[in-house]
């Protein structure tokens, strides 16, 4: 009904703007309203985009800016990318002087926390208009943009962290590529196992990453958060400190894994310094499974890669979850929220913009725009594809959002407070893992009164 | 003051009467053609020094969420956290201690001993002083912090000079013992500005008192020590307050080295960096970072004061010339 009234609605008011261009997009399979200029197509909007990531990223996000442009020739662009540390340093100021840029990018935890801090446009009414058609995308997506019952942001791809094996390493050592229902147990040996016989690390960085904390925990049935926001999930630390004692024994007695100080040198530098890209070891964490683009395509086509799931606890269940990469917002600060909506359809439901994209930023969401990426993936792609299929089937469910202050804690108690001090051996992990639940129940009960 | 104007000019009289009331008019004019003059300065002090630090200082008593602009009065809440419930603050004091008390001697030890061998010099003093002296002006910067990650990491410049050698590699960035030893030598090879300071001073000590010494049999080092050294004290004196200063407020070279986290373990946290962190990071509370600030200012200050009132023990001014 609603696709109905707004198709008529965009054939009266393409033909006011007297566009010819947008009555082919009108014949695309989409049949989607993406050139649907409303009454302003003969004004002047100027837009402002700005997002993390790096030179790849900025490089396909600029050719599509472009694209759109050339669709919507009265539309001004302007953009801006940084580095991920950067862009939240920049983003905070500009929120504080109400010059945030028209649309931005969001992660998960800082989306749920910036809507409820009312930063962002809903995007509900331009749902319903029809400017963001959400014909071709599965319910479940379109709620991952959801806070307190209203849409903030699409999301910009689907994601999920993981674990990315050269393959041709564990030829090369003689062993086999484990299977997606692997446990620690078998995942110790294995990283063992590669460093004895390949001579470099069997795992590189960040087996102490803030995510894997949900993870380990999700695998025991136990969401990390408490219902109500106001506290951690969990009073016995043990999942926690095993995971720390495990990497311990890796690192300081089987030497299987970098030391921590060897870790702190890459991992703030691009994907073409990271040590799976240069050979240094045979698996490594990804923070999503996205980043195997970056990865590989630094790494070089004649390489072989393939994502594994983390590994689950000895009986428990798979704890990962399938969840947006990032999101594309639209910001209270934008003069023209309905342009910026108009692009962000034209992000995720494009076929030829997203055939730029490329799943950088995630598995597409649109289901048609992802069966035309699929008909010709490269390598990188495929696995990915491959991996998000897999986990489709045995995953946790994706949990959102998030209560307030869990930036906070992920950032200032998580690293320094715990996985840091305790990797370098300042703090044994049982200490750590008090301190980490006793101020994380302070700054939770703090932030969601 | 009219009244004790027109008071005076009464008693003398009308004429002069009419000179003052046209000399406070001239006066006025005066001054007010003065104040147009300096208000660009004027204006840029009170709007982006005075205004902004008695904000800061009312801001030190609240919670100020800068996403979402909420401020909320919360008294002593701030120092209280800071100094019982912050873990990571006392790291971070500790820290930037650390850098001080080593960097600050060991720089004006270095930018003495150079001083000297300047002024001993006879030719190319002009080319050695530049020299010596641009690392204190690109010292700062952005750019020269990058370099400094790059040859201090894992397979950077002084890594591949050890392997050379015959010794091992180190993870100076790394590791918890090193990574503050690379800021100290930053610091201390920015040297530059102390060192001038102090070739200035040098040259103020009378050649006579040399010529002196040397008759009655004196050395290099006893004249070093007896002459140039206590001569040198106000000097000494100028350098130390204002290193002291500059060294509690590093940011930039900790910020780039660090990635602007403090890593290793918080071992590079300088104060500056973490009042960053706080203000503008992630749970950004422009209050707290206020009240961290705030502090600073007084430490600074009471820093500045033990070494005014010490200074009369050891700062020998020269008073005999008068």
């Amino acid at each position: 009904m609603t696709k109905r009234l707004s198709r008529r609605d965009f054939l009266r008011l393409s033909a006011a703007a007297g566009a010819g261009t947008m009555l082919s997009a009108y014949g695309s399979p989409l049949g989607s309203h993406l050139a649907a200029l409303p009454a302003l197509a003969q004004d002047k909007v100027d837009l402002r985009f700005i997002w993390w990531g790096g030179q790849l990223r900025a490089d396909i996000t600029t050719q599509v800016i472009k694209l759109f442009q050339a669709k919507n020739p009265n539309v001004n662009f302007t953009y801006e990318f940084l580095s991920f540390d950067d862009y939240w340093t920049l983003l905070t100021a500009q929120a504080a002087g109400d010059g945030l840029p028209d649309i931005m990018q969001h992660g998960t935890t800082t989306l749920a926390e910036w809507s409820k801090k009312d930063l962002l446009h809903p995007l509900d009414e331009y749902i319903t208009s029809g400017v963001i058609d959400f014909t071709n995308i599965p319910s479940v997506l379109q709620n991952h943009g959801k806070v307190n019952d209203k849409i903030y942001a699409v999301s910009a791809g689907s994601n999920a962290n993981g674990i990315i094996a050269d393959l041709d390493a564990f030829e090369r050592a003689g062993i086999d590529v484990p299977p997606d229902t692997w446990t620690w147990g078998d995942f110790e040996e294995v990283v063992k196992g590669l460093s004895e016989n390949l001579g470099i690390w069997g795992f590189g960085s960040y087996l102490h990453h803030v995510d894997l904390w949900r993870i380990i925990y999700s695998g025991h049935n136990i969401d990390l958060y408490a219902p109500d926001g106001k506290s951690l999930n969990y009073t016995d630390d043990t999942p926690i400190v095993d995971h720390m004692k495990m990497i311990l024994r890796l690192q300081d007695e089987d030497f299987a894994i970098p030391h921590i100080s060897e870790e702190s040198e890459v991992n703030t530098l691009g994907p073409e310094a990271q040590f799976i890209v240069k050979g240094q070891c045979a698996m490594d964490y990804l923070a999503g499974s996205n980043q195997l683009v970056a990865m590989w395509t630094a790494a070089g086509e004649d390489r072989h890669f393939k994502i594994l799931p983390v590994p689950r606890p000895e009986g428990g269940r798979q704890g990962l979850a399938i969840r947006p990469s990032q999101y594309e917002a639209v910001t209270v600060n934008s003069a023209n929220p309905e342009v910026a909506a108009m692009f962000l359809n034209f992000f995720i439901n494009d076929v030829e913009a997203n055939k730029i994209l490329n799943a950088e930023r995630g598995v597409p969401i649109n289901t048609v725009v992802l069966d035309a990426l699929k008909a010709d993936a490269a390598a990188p792609q495929k696995a990915i594809y491959d991996y998000l299929a897999r986990l489709a089937e045995d995953s946790a469910e994706f949990v959102f959002p998030d209560p307030l202050g869990v930036e906070d804690i992920r950032t200032n108690v998580y690293y320094p407070e715990f996985a840091d001090p305790v990797r370098y051996g300042t703090k044994s992990p049982e200490d750590a893992a008090v301190t980490l639940r006793e101020m994380s129940n302070e700054i939770l009960a703090e932030a969601n009164k | 003051m009219t009244s004790v104007l027109q008071k005076d000019v009464s008693k003398v009289g009308l004429d002069k009467r009419t000179v003052a009331q046209k000399g406070k008019k001239h006066w006025r004019h005066n001054n007010l053609m003065g104040y147009l003059f300096i208000s660009p300065w004027l204006i840029g002090f009170l709007g982006l020094t005075l205004i902004p630090i008695a904000t800061s200082l009312a801001l030190s008593f609240t919670h100020y969420d800068i996403l979402s602009g909420h401020v909320e009065w919360t008294g002593l809440e701030n120092f209280k956290r800071m100094f019982y419930d912050d873990p990571r603050y006392w790291r971070a004091v500790r820290a930037t201690f650390k850098f001080a008390f080593i960097s600050v001697p060991l720089k004006l030890l270095f930018a003495l001993l150079v001083a000297d061998l300047l002024y001993n010099a006879r030719r190319f003093v002009g080319v050695y002083r530049a020299i010596y002296y641009a690392p204190s002006i690109v010292g700062g910067s952005v750019a020269v912090a990058v370099m400094w990650r790059q040859i201090f990491s894992g397979r950077g410049l002084v890594n591949d000079l050890m392997l050379e050698v015959g010794l091992e590699r180190k993870l100076w960035l790394g590791d918890i013992k090193y990574a503050i030893w690379t800021l100290i030598l930053m610091a201390v090879w920015q040297f530059g500005s102390p060192m001038l300071i102090f070739l200035a001073g040098l040259k103020q000590i009378p050649n006579e008192y040399y010529e002196a010494a040397s008759i009655d049999g004196a050395g290099a080092i006893s004249k070093f020590t007896r002459i140039t050294l206590p001569l040198l004290t106000p000097v000494i004196f100028f350098n130390l307050v204002m290193q002291l200063i500059f060294s509690f407020m590093t940011f930039t070279q900790a910020y780039v080295v660090s990635g602007g986290t403090g890593k290793p373990l918080d071992t590079t946290l300088f104060y500056s960096l973490y009042v960053y962190i706080r203000s503008f990071g992630v749970g950004a509370n422009m209050g707290y970072g206020s009240a961290m600030a705030w502090v600073m200012l007084v430490v600074i200050a009471a820093f500045t004061g033990v070494i005014f009132l010490s200074s009369r023990f050891w700062v020998f001014y020269d008073t005999t010339e008068n």
